[in-house]
């Protein structure tokens, strides 16, 4: 853990969420009385209140990414095509001509449902973008499959 | 649930799906969020069962100051795993973010009490600015 004194001036002066600083000089005080009380009861409160200092002290905890906790998909049953994903390819979908086929499939399907044209769009949009990734990347691996191939 | 099978116009399967997945990931993890963002609505609409896919662009949403579509896929993945405290977690950022602090915080002090030490500490740090 950082050196409290030198995170309780940071927090002042460049946490960008404001601190509640009546609320930390309540528990301050809490602790400080916790001093006065029996053996058990000090351990209980100063347990808490640690708890709660230990979150004050890690004010970054409160401003993680969402991300933060989510792992990433390994599919460990294809290594060679986590490798090429890795890279922000996807040479397993196809050649930019097969993409563009899929993309005409996608189009060719007539609904007027709200829901049906939004997930159709949505499939355009991804099958666009995949064909924009790194076109001559991606033709240099799949020519580097064929190689690998014989 | 789509009424179009759209794997199978698509001619893809489960290989497809995971490459789709760790790709996006990548994006994720550049911040190339509108990238990401693309990949993860295709693989909601192809896979909308999946957990995972549903929480991904919850946070991609949330990354990208949209916290009602955040929100929405939050949401649909805890009806997947109710018991997905960091996504609970997002979840009440949200809400505290579209201006609903009461709920924001009741969640985040549900949270604060969490047996997972890492969700209570997060939870009860995030309480000292709500």
């Amino acid at each position: 853990m950082a050196d409290k004194s030198t995170t309780i001036d940071k927090l002042n002066v460049s946490n960008r969420y404001a601190v509640d600083q009546n609320k930390f000089e309540k528990e301050k005080h809490l602790f400080q009385k916790a001093d006065l009380v029996s053996e058990q009861t000090r351990t209980t409160v100063s347990k808490v209140i640690y708890n709660e200092f230990d979150a004050l002290f890690n004010p970054e905890l409160s401003q993680q990414t969402p991300f933060a906790h989510i792992e990433e998909p390994i599919n460990f049953d294809n290594k060679s095509i986590s490798y090429f994903s890795s890279l922000g390819i996807i040479p397993s979908c196809g050649t930019k001509e097969q993409l563009l086929e899929s993309k005409k499939r996608i189009e060719s399907v007539s609904n007027d449902n709200y829901s049906i044209i939004t997930e159709q769009q949505d499939l355009k949009d991804c099958l666009e973008t995949i064909i924009n990734l790194d076109n001559d990347l991606r033709h240099v691996i799949q020519s580097s499959n064929k190689f690998h191939k014989g | 649930m789509s009424s179009i099978a759209w794997l199978e116009i698509l001619n893809w399967n489960e290989t497809q799906l995971t490459d789709l997945k760790n790709v996006g990931y990548q994006y994720v993890l550049q911040g190339k969020y509108d990238i990401a963002l693309k990949i993860y609505k295709a693989l909601v609409t192809l896979n909308p069962n999946d957990n995972y896919n549903n929480k991904i662009l919850g946070s991609i949403y949330l990354e990208l100051n949209n916290p009602l579509e955040a929100l929405n896929f939050y949401n649909q993945a805890l009806k997947l795993d109710p018991d997905d405290a960091y996504t609970e977690m997002n979840r009440a950022k949200s809400l505290y973010l579209l201006g609903y602090h009461k709920q924001a915080t009741q969640a985040m002090q549900k949270l604060s009490m969490s047996s997972n030490k890492k969700v209570a500490q997060e939870a009860t740090s995030f309480l000292f600015i709500l």
